[in-house]
């Protein structure tokens, strides 16, 4: 789209630089059947609605679509169920509803009276904004009720008012509206000031800042107090043919009240004095043109698609030829379709014209369009040879003929010191001319694995061309290689041919080549890609661990550990046979609290080394010993002293 | 009641702050507000505020106090060549550092500031005027030069969370290409063109190899930083008009008519990933404990069967819903991982791995590291301290070590029978001597 608005700007350009000024330029859209479809699909609802403002939006809308209204009599029961119920009637919402109410046109023949008093209440109100002025003029103008000289004073006070405090966008708009509801002349000479407000954007639309809305407001603002003035607005052809430019690019708006808005300033468009904005373009967007379809079709419609009122001829000035100039003719009438009035007709094939773009300059009465139309050919592959040669070129290439659109029988095999090669011609089918094509691209994609795998390994390569425009495709495989991650295998190699200008571009399975690439880099290549691979791949789990625990030591058998503790145990068996021998007594036990605590003591110290192998801690275990220990080394100190005393005594 | 009340009012105004936002729309001219008003509208009703402002304003700011004004940008001002006020590269990038995201859309003339703001974030965008041409899947309604391209919806990711059901209609797209660097594993591959597509100036013959040939081309490209701030590009900005969302699509070599394009559903499931509305996922409670007990140790020691839970949730519209998966996994690491396992879901967003911790003792993490394609990136981690056995834990009987136990206690008894013996001992000598 983009590109195509481009050209035109600079077709726009060059035209208006060429041409003398009374060349006047025309729309290149209109509004089409799908966009009135569009457009009533989006208003459609609003006739069943519940709101006011929707039902406004859709009988408005229904009304510039020249589309009958299906339900009047509901809508006529919905507008009065409303007008009674209620005081809560803002100016806004009266306005609507007047407006509906006459537009239906078959509703009770009388107006309701309260909708007229809220209008004058808004009028006579002092605080009333320019909003509420606006809707209260037109709601009591459009139910024709006559307003008293003192009102009309005030107004214009009102929005002198206003005007000298804040000009924007939307009280001239305003402004404008109620003048010509008024008959006044207030406010035309501040239509220049609002025009000059608008916004051109790429010197092709202009619009006022704010949107659809207050375009369209000041639009019809400003042709409607012109008309009523039965004054020439202040508009040059030019700002008309762009502000609808403007328009006709919105035709996509989707909310019902920009649907009445863009209808009622494209009507205000279609319909006003100064000059009725015309379309030239192709029908139906039919841009190709083949030895099939050698018919350009040009429609010339007013904006609303409708066949325009006055005779014209519609004249070819010339063809131009995208990229080279070169002029394939000069004035050329275009037959008129019998069938519909807007079409004009013309065999553009007659001319022999080469394959290509082309800019036709179309003149229908005073206007002047460029469009551009393209001429397809057929692409005929003269000769595809397929092979492989040494890379170091000693040898001439192996090649073999295959047919289109068939693919070699045999497989390619092909090493790290070979070249594939490929050599093929492409004529034009109308002329049998060898031709060049924008996409010669060869493909290469992995034979096994699928074509939807997402790393399916595809590699595209440029072909080139010589000078006599012979094809020409090289790919040495050793050098190749790291384009294919040094992966061996079977490979389909792909010729895509393609260009605007082709009518039947394709895709040619061409023959399936075997890669073997050398395998000491692909090791090399391998290992770094694994490494690589495991930072790379964070998207997927990974792979699990399990902790190896120690095994445990290999421990003798219990036999063996059975006779060392056996062995261990027999120091204290022999002691006690000796001890049993010699007949061992204690017959010296003093029975005094010393003696007795030492050893308790002492027992109970081993005891505690017992326990504290079993489950105490050493420092627990240090407290106890620690009590233990004084007890019984103080008994101890005393029985040995007395023994000792006893032993000197005797 | 009341406490759980609380929590979940909590937990709801939370939410809400995290659908919709501030969102600052950069603009090349205000008619694209016009053109695409489908695509605001959505956004607008999903619960977004948004600021329409024209690229080169002068007051534009990202920021003011140190605070960000806005949560999300979008830039559809392809064109642009400076933005105005005190934005700039730097500042955008600074923005999706602190978290901000970001979708860009843009057509063959994309301004160099865009090209800067993309290399950026780790996509280069075509050469100005070039545009992805597709010679054997462009559209009906294509100007001549094949650059109104068919996507098809397989081309998508396989994401639901970025692009939804991929089951739709071809998408409309025209714009330029989009190169990202194969290595770069934040970059998310959105839409790719198909084999036959490459990018370049349509208008010129080729003479140098294309920068994007066949599926490398990127349509859509996605940055998910790894602060979880989201970038979008798309090289098209007609992708997200109101005719691309609403004109019919077909096929001009002989294809399947579809009465709407998929760029709808597209571009507004794409949209709501953007803005984090989906994909985004967090860890609402982390449980660990011995088996057998309910309260975490103080420390663990080697050789304990150890369970360790994970809640996790998902952003539903504004509510945290339980998330299900089957490949949330566990690691207990101690600078390495030692143990990785796949968690159980035990329902309601509730994962479990139960396992033995190694026979090694030092300082461990449980960590739950989870990168999926589309998600915010879900870490968790929980520092342990897991020491060696006490002594009296050991084995207590070994057999093999009786030899030691016997000899040990043979020796107490030993001492304490002897000193009794010899001190006390009275000595039968009398007769003898007499």
């Amino acid at each position: 789209m983009n590109i195509f608005m481009s050209l035109l700007i600079t077709t726009i350009s060059i035209t208006s630089c060429f041409s003398a000024t009374e060349i006047l330029q025309s729309t290149s859209s209109y509004l089409t059947k799908a966009d009135r479809i569009h457009l009533k699909k989006i208003i459609e609802p609003g006739l069943t609605s519940n709101d006011v403002t929707l039902v406004y939006h859709a009988v408005h809308g229904y009304t510039l679509l020249e589309e009958v209204l299906p339900n009047k009599q509901d809508i006529c029961d919905f507008l009065i169920k409303v007008t009674q119920d209620g005081n809560n009637i803002t100016t806004e919402k009266a306005f609507y509803i007047a407006s509906t109410w006459r537009t239906v046109g078959n509703c009770q023949s009388k107006s309701p009276s309260n909708i007229v008093k809220v209008l004058l209440t808004a009028i006579e109100k002092e605080t009333s904004s320019m909003m509420e002025l606006y809707y209260a003029v037109s709601g009591l103008t459009i139910l024709s009720e006559k307003l008293s000289r003192d009102n009309v004073d005030n107004v214009i006070k009102a929005i002198q008012n206003t005007l000298r405090k804040d000009d924007n966008l939307w009280n001239f708009a305003y402004t404008f509206h109620i003048a010509s509801d008024l008959g006044s002349t207030l406010g035309f000479d501040r239509i220049e000031d609002a025009i000059v407000q608008a916004d051109e954007i790429d010197g092709q639309y202009l619009q006022f800042e704010g949107g659809l809305s207050v375009t369209s407001s000041l639009v019809n603002g400003i042709f409607k107090l012109s008309n009523t003035l039965k004054k020439k607005p202040p508009l040059i052809p030019q700002q008309i043919v762009k502000l609808t430019n403007y328009f006709l690019t919105r035709r996509s708006v989707q909310t019902p009240r920009g649907v009445s808005n863009l209808l009622s300033a494209l009507t205000t468009l279609a319909n006003n004095d100064v000059e009725k904005p015309t379309c030239i373009t192709l029908a139906n967007e039919e841009i190709s043109i083949s030895t099939q379809q050698p018919l350009v079709t040009i429609k010339v419609c007013d904006i609303l698609g409708n066949p325009l009122s006055n005779s014209f001829k519609v004249v070819a000035n010339s063809a131009t030829r995208v990229g080279d100039d070169i002029v394939i003719f000069n004035k050329q009438s275009l037959q008129a379709s019998p069938t519909d009035k807007t079409s004009f007709v013309m065999n553009f094939m007659e001319m022999k014209p080469e394959r290509g773009f082309y800019k036709i300059s179309v003149t229908a009465g005073a206007v002047t369009n460029t469009v551009t139309v393209k001429v397809l050919c057929e692409v005929v592959v003269d000769h595809m040879e397929i092979g492989t040669a040494d890379a170091d070129q000693t040898t001439q290439p192996k090649l073999t003929r295959v047919l289109f659109p068939e693919k070699l029988s045999q497989k390619i095999e092909a090493d790290s010191q070979q070249k594939l090669v490929m050599r093929f011609l492409l004529r034009d089918g109308a002329n049998k001319k060898p031709m060049r094509t924008h996409q010669a691209f060869v493909r290469l994609s992995s034979a096994s694995t699928s074509n939807d795998d997402e790393k399916g390994h595809e590699i595209l390569f440029v072909a080139e061309t010589d000078t006599s425009h012979l094809y020409k495709f090289d790919m040495p495989i050793g050098t190749a290689a790291a384009n294919f991650d040094y992966q061996s295998g079977d490979y389909n190699v792909e010729l895509i041919i393609g260009d605007a200008v082709l009518s039947n571009p394709f895709q040619w399975t061409v023959a399936t080549i075997n890669l073997k690439f050398s395998e000491s880099s692909s090791i090399g290549r391998a290992d770094k890609n694994a490494l690589y691979e495991d930072e790379s791949d964070i998207y997927t789990t990974k792979p699990e661990i399990k902790h190896m625990f120690r095994q445990p030591e290999k421990r003798p058998p219990a036999f063996v550990s059975n006779l060392f503790t056996g062995l261990c145990l027999a120091p204290i068996l022999l002691l006690f046979i000796l001890w049993a021998k010699l007949g061992v007594n204690i017959s010296n036990f003093p029975f005094s609290i010393s003696a007795v605590t030492f050893h308790l003591g002492l027992g109970s110290i081993f005891t505690l080394f017992g326990i504290f192998w079993l489950k105490l801690n050493m420092f627990v275990t240090l407290r106890y010993l620690f009590g233990l220990g004084i007890v019984t080394f103080l008994a101890g100190n005393k029985m040995l002293s007395r023994i000792a005393h006893k032993h000197k005594s005797r | 009641m009341r406490f759980i009340n609380k929590c979940l009012c909590f937990v709801a105004i939370f939410g809400a702050a995290n659908a919709g936002g501030p969102t600052l729309v950069l603009l090349d001219n205000l008619a694209i507000k016009e053109t695409h008003s489908i695509f605001f509208k959505t956004l607008q009703d999903s619960g977004y505020t948004l600021t329409f402002k024209l690229a080169d304003d002068a007051n534009l700011q990202l920021s003011k106090y140190g605070e960000y004004l806005y949560q999300h940008l979008i830039i559809f001002a392809p064109t642009v060549e400076e933005f105005g006020g005190v934005v700039c590269v730097e500042t955008i990038t600074d923005f999706i550092d602190g978290g901000g995201n970001v979708l860009v859309a843009g057509s063959p003339q994309f301004g160099d500031i865009l090209h800067e703001l993309a290399s950026e974030c780790g996509f280069e965008i075509d050469e100005e005027d070039s545009a992805v041409i597709d010679h054997l899947n462009y559209d009906v309604s294509d100007n001549g030069y094949h650059t109104k391209i068919v996507a098809d919806s397989v081309n998508l990711i396989d994401a639901p969370a970025i692009v939804g059901n991929k089951n739709v209609s071809p998408l409309l797209y025209q714009g330029t290409g989009l190169i990202a660097d194969t290595e770069n594993p934040l970059i998310l591959r959105l839409l790719t063109a198909s084999s036959s597509a490459y990018s370049y100036n349509p208008q010129t013959p080729i003479k140098d190899y294309p920068h994007a040939v066949g599926k490398s081309t990127l349509l859509i490209a996605a940055l998910q930083a790894r602060n979880n701030a989201r970038a979008v590009f798309s090289g098209s900005l007609y992708f997200f008009s109101d005719e691309a969302f609403t004109s019919p699509i077909q096929k001009a070599q002989g294809g399947q008519k579809y009465e709407k394009s998929g760029n709808e559903a597209v571009a507004t499931m794409i949209a709501r990933w953007v803005f984090k509305e989906n994909g985004v996922i967090r860890v609402s409670a982390v449980h660990h404990h011995r088996v057998g007990e309910s309260e975490p140790p103080a420390a663990y020691t080697i050789m304990d069967d150890v369970v360790y839970s994970i809640d996790v949730q998902k952003l539903a519209g504004d509510k945290w819903v339980p998330y299900e998966t089957n490949d949330l996994q566990l690691e207990f690491v101690r600078i390495d991982p030692f143990i990785r396992m796949t968690m159980k879901p035990v329902g309601n967003g509730r994962y479990e791995a139960r396992f033995k911790i190694p026979d090694v003792y030092g300082v461990y993490q449980f960590k739950v590291d989870y990168t999926r394609i589309g998600l915010t990136h879900l870490y968790s981690t929980t520092q342990v301290s897991v020491r060696p056995l006490q002594h009296t834990q050991y084995e207590r009987f070994i057999p093999s070590a009786f030899p030691y136990y016997v000899s040990a206690f043979s020796m107490m008894g030993g001492v304490f029978l002897f000193s009794l013996v010899f001190l006390h001992y009275k000595e039968d000598t009398k007769p003898k001597s007499e």
